[in-house]
């Protein structure tokens, strides 16, 4: 494809949702193993996030346990 | 009257692409303070005495510089549990001893904030998190569905999206990942978009 060509049918090109589920094929989430030992420090810690939350406000607003979540 | 002392040291840490370099580099814009950003392991050299000599002058152009911010990247580079390495010149103590008697000597701390971001709390010399050091350590965990939402919008602002993306199917979609991720999937996503687009173009074309 030539650059005019390019230029002219710009207006064709559009993100599918199609195009963002081949891309979290390639792009995967932090790994629950990883999310675990970070949640793990928070405990020893028992410090509160950056919104001011505990671990346990946490899991009951999102109904499960952070440890869950991968 | 209350003879309160206000907050001067915070350490955020948390999963990597969280946001914790973010909200330090927010914070220095919402204040309109000085910022001085110091990106761990920088600060090392390899001359005798040079580390601490670093620290030093931070916190002496911070007073300077005061109203100032002064981050500290990756903290655990230049500030891990005393003891715990054998073989090295012990520099990294020495560091560690300076950043002490910066955060909490003699000399106080007037209009300067020490923002740290680590993601291994765990390897930091449990002296820098004692109380009159880092003041608060806060934990930046990834974002949740809401957050997400407002991410993704962000990293879709000017790209040009079909009708058949939703943002809370997404957010959805993308439990577990980080706000560095999310701007990876949508670059990926706009890369697989143009690579249809042109490919689509060729085959017509031959």
């Amino acid at each position: 494809m030539s650059p005019e060509e390019a230029k002219k049918n710009v207006q064709e090109l559009k993100i599918h949702m199609r195009h963002f589920e081949e891309a979290m094929k390639k792009i995967r989430p932090l790994s629950t193993q990883e999310l675990n030992m970070c949640e793990k420090i928070s405990d020893q810690f028992g410090k509160p996030d950056i919104a001011g939350r505990r671990r346990s406000d946490r899991e009951s607003e999102s109904g499960l346990p952070s440890s869950a979540v991968t | 009257m209350l003879m309160l002392l206000p907050l001067r040291a915070f350490l955020l840490y948390g999963p990597p692409g969280t946001g914790k370099t973010l909200i330090a580099k927010a914070a220095a814009n919402e204040s309109e303070a000085n910022f001085i950003s110091i990106k761990g392991p920088e600060l090392l050299s390899k001359w005798v005495g040079e580390p601490e000599k670093g620290v030093r002058e931070v916190f002496r152009k911070a007073r300077q510089a005061a109203p100032c911010i002064i981050f500290f990247d990756e903290i655990d580079a230049i500030a891990p549990i005393r003891g715990a390495i054998f073989g090295d010149s012990h520099v990294t103590e020495r560091v560690i001893s300076q950043l002490l008697t910066e955060l909490d000597g003699l000399e106080i701390l007037t209009n300067v904030i020490v923002i740290a971001a680590t993601n291994r709390p765990d390897i930091v010399d449990p002296a820098l998190l004692r109380p009159g050091r880092f003041d608060r350590i806060l934990y930046v965990p990834p974002p949740d569905r809401d957050s997400r939402i407002q991410i993704i919008k962000i990293h879709t602002k000017k790209k040009p999206l079909a009708e058949d993306v939703k943002f809370e199917e997404l957010a959805d979609h993308t439990d577990g990942y980080t706000g560095a991720d999310i701007a990876s999937l949508s670059s990926a996503a706009v890369m697989l978009a143009l690579h249809e687009h042109i490919t689509k173009y060729e085959s017509r074309r031959s």
